[in-house]
């Protein structure tokens, strides 16, 4: 325990100590003499008393000694620094001040915020140090050390296995003493992940000091947990329904919470909300939840930048939720029937054009324009987004060569076979001519007692509506016939669905910057009856979304503070530039890398929440960075937990919430004036009693 | 009121030793009772006036028939003993707390010892002693010879070491007839050679009275600064607090001064420890005593 002194000018005092043994001294000197007859006796006496007495006198002078002793010492002040303590006495300290600069450390005390609180500490930690000790700060935003005076609160989470990692490592050097300081909330939240293994550099002689700043009584805090929406997109006129998520990690119920919307910078909505109160505590904490649900109209394409605010409560970094609303404009597609029909039913086009325009509105996401062969030719292919061509039999060169261009210039063709098609026709314009088909075709295969799809193994976009459900509904589909093809002599033909008997039922083909699909049966129910299932719909408009590239979800991507935005793109775009805007309005740019099969690039400094704007040639997305939902679990992590967690590092956890307890930090260098005035009085007591004696 | 002249400190008054003597013992002869020796002699000295409480029987009836008035008839009264009187002049009973000094005591006793037996008609002796005999005033019985022992106490300075034993053997050898001896001194010196010297001397058939003469400040050592003692005789020193060691001190001269008793009292020897600050009629009573 080392110790030191508040006031060490009186350890000069010291020296008084040596008076008793100076006036002795002097005493001895000063001796009277005396001529005496009975001298005999007295050297006898003295023979017999000397050793007794001399011990009485050398204890009595001890004790005088002492009493000096203790009086200078107890004005001296010592203070004692011990296991609870700081340490920062004795050798030169090496001493690392890991400073949580996390979201959860903006919970607004009763005093202060956690962050101005751990500020004081750490500042009060630096003052205490003395010319030979040295410090390091190192936030735990995993920046790096910084000065103090530089480490500001962030919305990031707290991490805490990187800035020891930095911690231990700035203590490499050899000293004397080391010591990690870890001025923090103690947040759950932060801790949740967190294992010593991550740490990398432990050394298990550095003793680790946490100073937890805040209240640890659990306290309301609610957050935006999430932001989403119930259809795959939002489209320009359409509405779109947003469902915003609203936790309770506090104890008690918070009734009639109102959750507002605003939509570029302006209040759309509100709605209010009771979020019941969390369950559990600790790691198995499970925050309450409610729904608040909006309607929200475009009339724009584009990004919304979106916004749900909660009210006020002691941590407001989270009250607010960013989201991206990607409004896309409709598609216009020209779906060619091949097959008319005489009657309304027979047409090819029965179960399509209602499959894409349910409610047969204008302003409906997809927009088709149902045509015939003989209008094919008079309609400009370049104000369309997608072609259908269903049962279509014959295609001029000229029209093939029309298809090809529109089809590299981005667009999207889906081809659906029937009794019209000629396959060899087909496989001389469309395959060998226009090189747009993904497969020759080879002739109409029949099935006797029917097939059905086989479960597709590899994901694709197209497939995306039947992730969660309605997979079923899609392979329970019978097909009576079909047009059996080659396997595709292009690598780079995908069979997105086959059928039972291993024939491709469809097949995806990438040609120039549009791609072609070729479904090898009929739209409607001439060769299957998949035009009456349920998955036909959302199949449809699925094929068409992609052909549109118009698939882009309704909320942009979003990415909790501190996790990198991931930009990618096709592998072509590979050197292109992205120019990334961040919430602030600063700008930055990014050159975008070849990888694997696409170009990509990574945007790391998401430290504020907001929107960033991603602006690519031919393209702009928007991602949303929001705080990290694990910061809102603000309640303190148990000591045990703790230590079982930092194990076998030696934690000891010093509270401290405000100015009584920076006195106590103070006092970790424990005054030990009281019991030397104690051991004064006794030393005092004692010499009175023995000086008595002697002199009797 | 009264002086009391058996006060050494008021006899310290007077300028006459002699007369320090007589003034003791007469005081103290008034007070007591005639001894039955008195008067026992057959030679006759002189007439006095009778005065009531004289003893009729020495009346002189042919005095009275002659002059029609009472006188007694006095007889120098014979004696047959020998009183010696030792008396220790070495340095160490030079010392004085306050008043008188050890010596100084002794001297009063020796002479009011000496007047004392004259008076009886005893002979008396002087004899004093150092490290060797110094003076030896042989026994007589006239009035007279108390001057010359006066003259010697009063001449003599304590001075030098002791060497009593020697000296007792010595007076032993002397002294040829049995007498009385009394001896006047602090006995600070070897005990078995004293006892010797005393054993001898009563084996010759001497009663032997011993006065130890000690000082206040010995019987109590009542300093109570650290002192340096320095013996008065020897080269000794002892730097000592006499606080601390005053106990055993104490214990320690008692046990010398009750080994010294217990073996007289086993010798038939009388030993009467004087004090220097005590009256002198203590150890003339005891005296009177010893000698009745």
């Amino acid at each position: 325990m080392p110790l030191s002194f508040l006031q060490p000018t009186f350890l000069y005092g010291l020296a008084a100590a040596s008076a008793p043994i100076i006036i002795h001294l002097i005493n001895r000197r000063r001796a009277v003499v005396r001529r005496f007859p009975t001298v005999e006796f007295l050297r006898l006496a003295e023979r017999r008393v000397a050793r007794r007495h001399r011990l009485k006198h050398w204890l009595l002078l001890l004790l005088r000694t002492a009493a000096i002793c203790l009086l200078a010492l107890i004005m001296a002040r010592p203070v004692l620094t011990g296991s609870g303590a700081l340490g920062i006495a004795g050798d030169p300290l090496s001493l690392a001040i890991v400073l949580d600069n996390s979201l959860s450390m903006g919970y607004q005390e009763a005093r202060a915020p956690r962050f101005a609180l751990a500020t004081e500490a750490a500042a009060r930690l630096l003052r205490m140090l003395r010319p030979d000790d040295r410090a390091v700060v190192i936030p735990t935003d995993g920046s790096g050390p910084k000065p103090l005076s530089a480490v500001t609160l962030t919305a990031g989470p707290a991490q805490y296995a990187r800035s020891l990692r930095q911690a231990f490592e700035a203590l490499e050097a050899p000293a004397p003493r080391k010591q990690i300081v870890l001025v923090t909330d103690l947040a759950w939240g932060g801790w949740r992940q967190f294992t010593l293994a991550q740490v990398e550099r432990v050394d298990p002689q550095v003793p680790v000091q946490l100073i937890a700043v805040g209240d640890p009584a659990l306290r309301a805090n609610l957050t935006a947990k999430a932001v989403a929406t119930r259809e795959g997109g939002a489209y320009k006129g359409v509405p779109a329904r947003l469902e915003v998520t609203v936790a309770n990690f506090g104890a008690a119920e918070a009734r009639d919470q109102l959750v507002q919307l605003y939509l570029d910078g302006r209040k759309a909505d509100q709605k209010a909300v009771t979020v019941p109160r969390a369950s559990g505590a600790g790691m198995s904490q499970v925050p309450g939840e409610a729904t608040a649900s909006f309607t929200v109209i475009s009339e724009q394409e584009g990004v919304l930048a979106g916004e749900v605010r909660l009210p006020p409560d002691p941590l407001a970094a989270d009250n607010t939720a960013y989201f991206a609303l990607q409004v896309q404009g409709t598609i216009r597609t020209l779906v060619v029937d091949g097959d008319p029909g005489l009657s309304l039913a027979s047409r090819e086009t029965f179960y399509l054009a209602p499959a894409l325009n349910p409610e047969r509105t204008d302003d409906a996401p997809i927009l088709p324009d149902v045509v015939s062969i003989a209008e094919l030719p008079a309609r400009n292919l370049a104000t369309y987004q997608a072609i259908i061509l269903a049962n279509v039999g014959e295609l001029g060169g000229e029209l093939a060569q029309r298809l090809r261009s529109s089809v590299q210039g981005g667009r999207g063709l889906i081809i659906f076979l029937g009794d019209k098609v000629n396959p060899e026709g087909y496989n001389q314009g469309l395959y060998a001519g226009a090189g747009l088909l993904p497969a020759r075709l080879r002739a109409i295969r029949r099935v006797a007692e029917t097939t059905g799809i086989e479960p597709p193994r590899a994901p694709h976009p197209v497939l995306r509506p039947f992730q969660a459900a309605g997979m079923e509904a899609l392979v329970s589909a019978r097909f009576a016939a079909y047009v059996a093809v080659e396997p595709p002599a292009d690598p780079q033909v995908r069979t997105v669905l086959a059928l039972r008997t291993g024939d491709p039922l469809l097949l995806e083909r990438r040609v120039g910057a549009g791609r072609v699909w070729l479904f090898t049966s009929t739209a409607d129910r001439d060769w299957n009856d998949l035009s009456i299932k349920t998955a036909y719909l959302p199949l449809m408009q699925a094929l068409v979304r992609e052909a549109a590239n118009r698939t882009l979800p309704a909320l942009g991507a979003t990415v909790e503070v501190g996790q990198p935005l991931i930009l990618r793109d096709a592998a072509t775009a590979a050197g292109q530039v992205a120019r990334i805007r961040t919430p602030s309005g600063a700008t930055t740019l990014l050159t975008l890398t070849r990888g694997t099969a696409e170009a990509a690039a990574a945007f790391t400094h998401t430290t504020t929440p907001g929107l960033y704007r991603v602006e690519l040639p031919g393209q702009s997305q928007a991602y949303a960075v929001n705080p990290p939902f694990e910061e809102s679990q603000v309640e303190r992590l148990p000591e045990q937990e703790l230590k079982r967690l930092l194990a076998p590092l030696p934690v000891t956890l010093i509270p401290y919430r405000g100015p009584e307890d920076l006195a106590r930090l103070q006092s970790t260098q424990r005054e030990l004036w009281k019991p030397l005035f104690l051991l004064l009085l006794l030393a005092l007591a004692a010499e009175l009693a023995f000086a008595q004696r002697l002199t009797k | 009121m009264a002086l009391n002249y058996f006060d050494p400190q008021i006899l310290a008054k007077l300028e006459s030793l002699e007369l320090r003597a007589r003034t003791v013992v007469e005081g103290l002869m008034a007070g007591i009772h005639r001894s039955r020796a008195k008067g026992f002699s057959s030679e006759f000295e002189q007439h006095r006036e009778y005065t009531p409480g004289d003893d009729l029987r020495h009346l002189d009836w042919k005095a009275y028939g002659k002059f029609d008035r009472y006188f007694i008839k006095e007889f120098q009264e014979e004696s047959n003993l020998k009183c010696y009187v030792l008396l220790d002049c070495s340095a160490s009973m030079g010392y004085r707390s306050d008043g008188l000094s050890k010596f100084e005591y002794g001297c009063y006793l020796a002479a009011c010892l000496s007047y004392l037996a004259l008076r009886q008609g005893d002979a008396a002796a002087l004899v004093t002693f150092g490290e060797g005999l110094k003076r030896f005033i042989p026994p007589r019985a006239k009035q007279g010879h108390l001057r010359e022992i006066c003259e010697e106490l009063e001449a003599r300075r304590a001075e030098g070491r002791t060497n009593l034993g020697r000296v007792l053997q010595e007076i032993a050898e002397a002294v040829r007839r049995r007498g009385m001896v009394v001896v006047i001194s602090d006995l600070l010196d070897d005990r078995a050679a004293v006892m010797q010297g005393l054993k001898l001397l009563r084996f010759k058939g001497n009663d032997l009275l011993v006065f130890p003469v000690l000082d206040r400040d010995e019987l109590e050592l009542p300093f109570k600064e650290l002192t340096l003692f320095r013996d008065l005789e020897q080269d000794v020193r002892v730097t000592a607090d006499p606080r601390v060691i005053r106990e055993e001190y104490l214990r320690a001269l008692q046990a010398f001064i009750d080994a010294y008793r217990e073996e007289c009292r086993a010798n038939q020897i009388d030993h009467v420890l004087l004090n220097s600050a005590t009256p002198l009629d203590k150890a003339l009573i005891q005296y009177l005593a010893w000698r009745a």
